[in-house]
């Protein structure tokens, strides 16, 4: 476990407050610019060591500006590791990583009391933290940690505190959890339960690597140069950027249909969607909606918009609902994973609002 | 605001105006289909006649093409009306089309919910929306986004149109059409006029009955041919042709019955009787006894009655002198002697029997002249009938005249003597005798003439009334004259009719089919010739109605006697038949297939046909009994 040390930014304190004086609609205006403006800088940041995988990096940064976090799944070496060093590389703020491995005990994770002697002399328990105390945590190959070492995760990524001998420590804030976990290797694994999958708010499919991508990669990677990544955001404004995407409006049609979106996955529900209920064992909880509504608020931000459309809704719907939904075993079998099912409900759902949504 | 609301209006204008569109082209496409159809099927079966669908009516067509057209709007706008969609959703609907980001449905939204338009991101959204609602090139897009226009499949409607047209202008309507003929039935039933056939029929109804004896007589046929008329004109609807054969039948039926009474005894004794009395000389004096010798001598029996109630008056009276009374009672006398001549006359029966090849002198001896007629070798049944009813009723009509003769002198001796009463009951006894003698010769003869013994004995119980015995000719008369006339009347309006001769034939057949003897044609050649001598030869002699003649060739046998329609060649066979089931089997083999190849058995009889020789050809094949096909039949086919 490597707990690397932020480097100071350079013009992160010239930076504006994003919520500061948003009521104003010229302000409000403004600082919203101000942050897609960093946003974008953050994006080309992490770009320029992250090859090829835009979309990943994307819905990373939506993530983060929602305050969720994010399970990325991939097979081996296509950069998601990278990915998170690099973001921790962007952002001013500390970052941990903790390789998952089948003997690693939750102590390891959140820290534990130890026996000192105090300055005068006598004994105490005193509490030594765990890499969890950190504000962006890699989680690396999160499956493969016994469910009891994956559950010490829980507390803190939905608490966003650790409960150590009776004493319960606050994480600071920012705090994401950046979980990877290989899809193809589930030998020696323990997959994550449901429960634990409902607390990352994205569950981000990172591809593989296009031709063109890959010459890049070889071409920055097999050769002596390296990319300095400098810190363009600190926690407090990410923080802020967090309340300033929270502002975003949705119109009762658009929130009308994300609800739609996640009763359609519910089988036997009144809303379901007749051919999903047959592909889907569990449907999606209500903290899919507040993932999706969230996320979908950051990506209309990040657009320069000041509401939520339903595009916005269609491009976080996959990533928000894949680890939220049980394909049943008909789906299964019929070589169906989450992202088909999903998306073939959202090419069924109406547009239109029912008469019965006002 | 304003602008997103008039680009969600013309939006959702265009919207209802395309479903609107698309739901009435898809009505009007099944309507015009259904059309179609109609069409079609009213040219080919016509059923669909019979809720009113005319066969070749412009109006009906335009009309149909009116009505698909309202009812295909109609149906749209229900269906628009249905699913009519809010402004909200249209706006969602044009975000969609036009790719605006649902900018245009949130400003919408926002702008009703005041705690939302209070916040400055959602007046910001709002403000964006406004901005992009501006775009002056919006309202095209919206337009092409919304676009009012015939669906894919437009043309299967102006398709269907044409063919219905095509259909109704090109294809021919098939004549049978049971509905339409129905419905021309049912006018025709109501409308149609009476055939001269049951215009005949009627008139002979009215004739007959005017004379009731003649109508008590024919009462069952004047019921059957009452019913027919009735049936005709309100029963089941018939073709003027069914009508028209129905009326001939009936018309043959009364015919042939009419034809029978013309030629009973009692019809033909009254003619006899008239025939005698036509030769009657009268008295020179114009008295009592003149009218009533005039009007027997005329036949009329009802002026003789009258005449004679007035001899009784003036024999029982006192204005007649003496000289008058004598006057009278020799011409009383002088007529009785007349008939008393005339009773004895053989000279009609000696005529007949001279006619026939027979001695004439048989006349004068009745019981004589049956045996030599039941003898006779030269005469045929037909004709030896007609001699015997000859025989019988020139001796009734003679009897009748003995009585006449009597009851002459009788009224004589009144006139005579006034008071002398007791002569009559006398000579009513010796009536009673003389007619009671008369019925011992007759009971050999037979039933037929017992009414006539009956009407002497009658008479004669009576002490010898005239009255009555005149009553009983006059009715006999009366029958018998309108026997002749109706027959006359029928058979003269048979010959003047339209009607084909095998038409005619085929109403005759029919009613020769009813009536009772195979020599119908015979008898009615007999009666119509002694009517036309009775009534002096005005009536046209005339064979048979239509000119038929029925009679039966004599055959000759050749080679074998004809057992079947098949001439079996020698002896025929007597006894068992024994025929070896082989060749039985055969037989019928052949005859089920010459019954379904070369003799098509028709086609209502072909399930029966089938089954039956199937049956038979099982039993046989259970048996194990293999057709062989008989000798004749070895070169055969």
């Amino acid at each position: 476990m490597t707990v690397i040390a932020p480097q100071l930014p350079g013009d992160i304190a010239r930076l504006p407050a994003f919520d500061a004086g948003i009521e104003n609609d010229d302000i409000a205006r403004e600082r919203c610019a101000s942050f897609r403006s960093v946003a974008l800088r953050l994006r080309e940041a992490i770009g320029k060591r992250v090859v090829g995988q835009q979309t990943v990096v994307d819905q990373t940064l939506w993530a983060l500006f929602a305050g969720g976090h994010v399970l990325l799944e991939g097979v081996p070496g296509l950069g998601k590791t990278l990915l998170v060093r690099t973001l921790g590389d962007a952002l001013h703020l500390d970052f941990s990583r903790i390789q998952f491995t089948p003997d690693l005990m939750p102590a390891d994770i959140v820290g534990t009391q130890i026996l000192m002697d105090d300055d005068a002399g006598h004994r105490v328990m005193q509490f030594r933290p765990g890499p969890i105390f950190t504000q962006i945590l890699l989680a690396d190959e999160v499956n493969r940690a016994s469910p009891k070492s994956q559950s010490a995760l829980l507390e803190a990524m939905q608490e966003r505190s650790v409960t150590v001998g009776g004493e319960t420590h606050r994480l600071r804030a920012p705090f994401l959890v950046l979980a990877t976990q290989n899809p193809i290797e589930q030998e020696g694994t323990y997959p994550l339960p449901e429960a634990q999958l409902d607390r990352f708010l994205l569950k981000i499919a990172v591809p593989s690597v296009e031709r063109a991508d890959l010459h890049e990669i070889l071409r920055r990677t097999t050769t002596s140069t390296e990319t300095p990544v400098t810190p363009i955001l600190d926690g407090e404004r990410i923080v802020q950027a967090q309340r300033l995407a929270r502002r975003i409006v949705m119109a009762l049609p658009v929130q009308d249909y994300v609800i739609r979106l996640v009763l359609a996955t519910h089988p036997g529900g009144e809303y379901a969607d007749p051919q999903a209920a047959r592909e889907i064992s569990v449907g999606a909880s209500p903290r899919a909606a507040q993932a999706i509504v969230t996320t979908a608020k950051v990506r209309a931000l990040l657009d320069g918009r000041f509401h939520v459309s339903i595009a916005d809704v269609h491009a976080v719907a996959a990533s928000a609902l894949r680890h939220r939904i049980v394909p049943s075993f008909e789906a299964e079998a019929d070589g169906l994973d989450s992202d088909r099912i999903v998306s073939g409900i959202i090419a069924r759902l109406q547009r239109q609002i029912p008469e019965d949504a006002s | 605001m304003d602008r997103i609301r008039s680009l969600v209006a013309l939006a959702r204008l265009r919207l209802l105006l395309q479903e609107w569109i698309l739901a009435s082209w898809f009505v009007l496409s099944i309507v015009f289909g259904v059309v179609l159809m109609i069409i079609i099927e009213r040219r080919v079966t016509g059923a669909t006649a019979a809720i009113g669908v005319p066969s070749r009516s412009a109006m009906w067509l335009v009309g149909s093409i009116a009505f698909a057209c309202a009812l295909a709007a109609l149906i749209g706008w229900l269906q628009v009306r249905a699913r009519q969609q809010t402004m909200e959703q249209v706006a969602l609907e044009l975000d969609a089309r036009i790719g605006s980001g649902e900018r245009l449905s949130t400003a919408l939204a926002l702008s009703v919910d005041e705690t939302i338009s209070s916040d400055a991101f959602a007046r910001a959204a709002i403000a964006d929306a406004m901005a992009y609602a501006g775009d002056p090139d919006l309202l095209g897009r919206t337009r092409e986004a919304f676009p009012v226009r015939l669906g894919n499949r437009w043309w299967v409607a102006p398709a269907l149109l044409v063919a219905a047209v095509a259909a109704w202008w090109f294809i021919p309507q098939r004549i049978n059409e049971p509905a339409v003929l129905k419905d021309a039935e049912a006018a025709l039933a109501t409308e149609r006029p009476k055939s001269p056939e049951e215009k005949r029929l009627e008139e002979l109804l009215k004739t007959v009955e005017q004379t009731p004896e003649l109508a008590a007589k024919l009462d069952a046929d004047l019921e059957t041919a009452r019913r027919t008329l009735d049936e005709a004109a309100n029963g089941p609807v018939r073709s003027p042709d069914d009508a028209a054969r129905e009326s001939l039948k009936r018309m043959a039926e009364l015919q042939q019955r009419l034809a029978e009474v013309a030629d009973s005894k009692e019809s033909k004794a009254s003619r006899e009787l008239r025939d005698s009395l036509a030769k009657l000389e009268l008295p020179k004096d114009q008295n009592a006894a003149r009218d009533l010798a005039e009007a027997l001598k005329q036949g009329d029996f009802e002026a003789a009655k009258k005449a004679v109630e007035e001899l009784k008056k003036a024999a029982a009276g006192s204005e007649l002198s003496k000289e008058d009374r004598e006057k009278l009672a020799k011409a009383l006398e002088n007529t009785a002697k007349q008939l008393e001549t005339l009773s004895k006359d053989p000279a009609k029966m000696a005529e007949a029997l001279r006619s026939a090849g027979m001695d004439p002198a048989l006349a004068n001896n009745a019981q004589a002249l049956q045996q030599a007629i039941a003898q006779s070798k030269d005469l045929n049944d037909s004709q030896k009938e007609a001699l015997q009813k000859m025989a019988q009723s020139v001796k009734d009509a003679q009897s009748q005249l003995g009585q006449m003769s009597q009851q002459m002198d009788q009224m004589a001796s009144q006139c005579k003597n006034p008071g002398q009463q007791g002569q009559k009951g006398e000579k009513g006894q010796q009536g009673q005798k003389g007619q009671s003698g008369e019925k011992g010769e007759k009971g050999d003869q037979g039933s037929e003439s017992q009414a006539q013994s009956g009407q002497g004995e009658k008479s004669g119980q009576d002490g010898g009334d005239m009255g009555q015995m005149l009553d009983q000719a006059e009715s006999d008369r009366q029958m018998a004259m309108a026997a002749d006339s109706c027959n006359s009347q029928s058979q003269g309006g048979q010959q003047s009719s339209g009607m084909s001769e095998a038409e005619a034939d085929s109403a005759l057949s029919a009613s020769a089919e009813s009536a009772k003897s195979g020599n119908g044609g015979g008898k009615k050649q007999g009666s119509s010739g002694n009517r036309a001598e009775a009534s002096g030869g005005n009536r046209a002699f005339r064979e048979t109605g239509f000119g038929t003649k029925l009679q039966k060739e004599k055959g000759q046998k050749q080679d074998g006697d004809v057992i079947a329609r098949q001439l079996v060649a020698g002896q025929s066979p007597v006894g068992e038949s024994r025929v070896g089931l082989q060749e039985v089997a055969g037989t019928i083999a052949t005859g089920y297939e010459r019954g379904s190849d070369e003799d098509p058995v028709p086609a209502h009889l072909r399930d029966v046909h089938k089954r039956y020789f199937g049956d038979l050809r099982k039993k046989f094949e259970e048996r194990g009994v293999e057709a062989k096909k008989p000798a004749g039949d070895a070169g055969g086919k």
